[in-house]
């Protein structure tokens, strides 16, 4: 990412087709960063980018949420041993992707016939073969990151405390990418969860009225991948006209 | 948890079957490849591998030097590619090696998830 603002609007106004401002800059040219420096991120830098969080919108602003910042690189190893040693064992049972012949139909069939329909969003394509890939030793999942701040849910929060948490997520994610550091959302924290008793106790993952919501790693991203990719064209409608009319579509991004 | 509806549950998508994946498409100029790496520690789903190392080498430090030219992985079987097109790959490639072809098209009921084939970068409206 550019360091300097030259050829960046200002803030508060707009015009057609003019360049991105500062913001947009910094929501279009955000990639998750998976690749860290070792070099520890200073407590202060930290505190400013969770006070981005303090100040999120929440559904009647209850907050729902409470932060865990973990700095110490062995109990991050830690989560990791443990988080693959969990999906080591799932995949031993689930994992059809990773085999073939007999062993594949029989995954297979305990995949679909059951896991799959207890926890199909948990195990949607993208997460399931990354988990796959995790279990063959072929991935990491906290990316040697200094720092990962777990965000706990608050179960009684107004509404569905799930999207303030995504919210106060993206503005800790913002923020950091606009202050230099590197962000990557890691949802597999809750792997821990299934842990007997360990990462529960220490972190409080379950403990009333608070249970897992989701983790962020963060440090000093190694290479530069901020910049803008391509992604599918959104078909918008368009409610333009009078009650007894159609909606136009629109197509997003062409 | 989620919560699936009859006809769901009978058509639950086969992860390695490419009838019901259509996964994406990158396309890697391996005469633009300078094999710096870089794109495979970047990929979310570890999918990128050389014939020499892995993502987890990478990470790890246990090896160094040039990777060589990343292919996607497969499944098992052999049938369908892993990458879900998130380009992230192709925005950390530092010499513009990578482009994407398709986007990551499921069927079943992961399909509402995809509404439009054609992908564009953002347009400043």
């Amino acid at each position: 990412m550019n360091k300097n603002d030259e050829g960046l609007s200002p803030i508060g106004s707009w015009k057609k087709g003019q360049p991105w401002n500062p913001v947009e800059k910094i929501i279009m040219e955000r990639r998750s960063v998976r690749r860290f420096k070792k070099d520890p991120v200073p407590p202060d830098l930290i505190r400013r980018v969770l006070e981005a969080a303090r100040f999120a919108p929440s559904t009647g602003n209850c907050q729902p949420w409470k932060f865990l910042v973990i700095t110490n690189p062995d109990v991050i190893a830690e989560m990791e041993k443990d988080a693959t040693r969990i999906v080591k064992l799932i995949m031993f049972f689930i994992g059809y992707t990773m085999n073939t012949g007999i062993v594949r139909l029989i995954k297979k069939f305990i995949a679909k016939t059951f896991t799959m329909r207890i926890m199909p969003s948990e195990l949607a394509a993208a997460p399931y073969l990354a988990m796959a890939q995790a279990a063959a030793g072929e991935s990491v999942f906290y990316q040697n990151a200094p720092v990962v701040i777990i965000l706990l849910k608050d179960k009684r929060g107004v509404g569905d405390p799930s999207i303030d948490i995504g919210v106060v997520g993206q503005n800790i994610i913002l923020a950091a990418h606009s202050l230099g550091l590197g962000a990557c959302w890691m949802g597999f924290t809750q792997l821990l969860t299934f842990y007997p008793r360990k990462w529960k106790k220490k972190l409080g993952l379950s403990k009333y009225p608070y249970e897992f919501g989701n983790s962020i790693c963060l440090g000093y991203p190694a290479s530069d991948v901020n910049h803008e990719v391509a992604r599918e064209v959104q078909l918008v409608e368009w409610y333009e006209g009078g009650m007894n009319s159609m909606p136009r579509i629109d197509r997003q991004g062409e | 948890m989620g919560y699936l509806t009859f006809f769901e549950k009978i058509k639950i998508p086969t992860y390695d079957n490419p009838e019901h994946m259509n996964a994406g498409v990158i396309e890697i100029d391996a005469a633009k490849c300078k094999q710096c790496g870089f794109c495979i520690t970047a990929c979310a789903g570890s999918c990128l591998v050389t014939d020499l190392c892995n993502r987890n080498d990478l990470m790890t430090g246990k090896f160094k030097g040039k990777t060589g030219v990343p292919r996607v992985k497969k499944t098992a079987n052999g049938q369908v590619l892993m990458c879900v097109a998130c380009g992230v790959c192709g925005a950390a490639c530092p010499h513009g090696a990578i482009t994407q072809k398709s986007p990551f098209m499921p069927k079943y009921r992961l399909k509402k998830l995809c509404q439009a084939k054609e992908m564009t970068f953002p347009k400043r409206y």
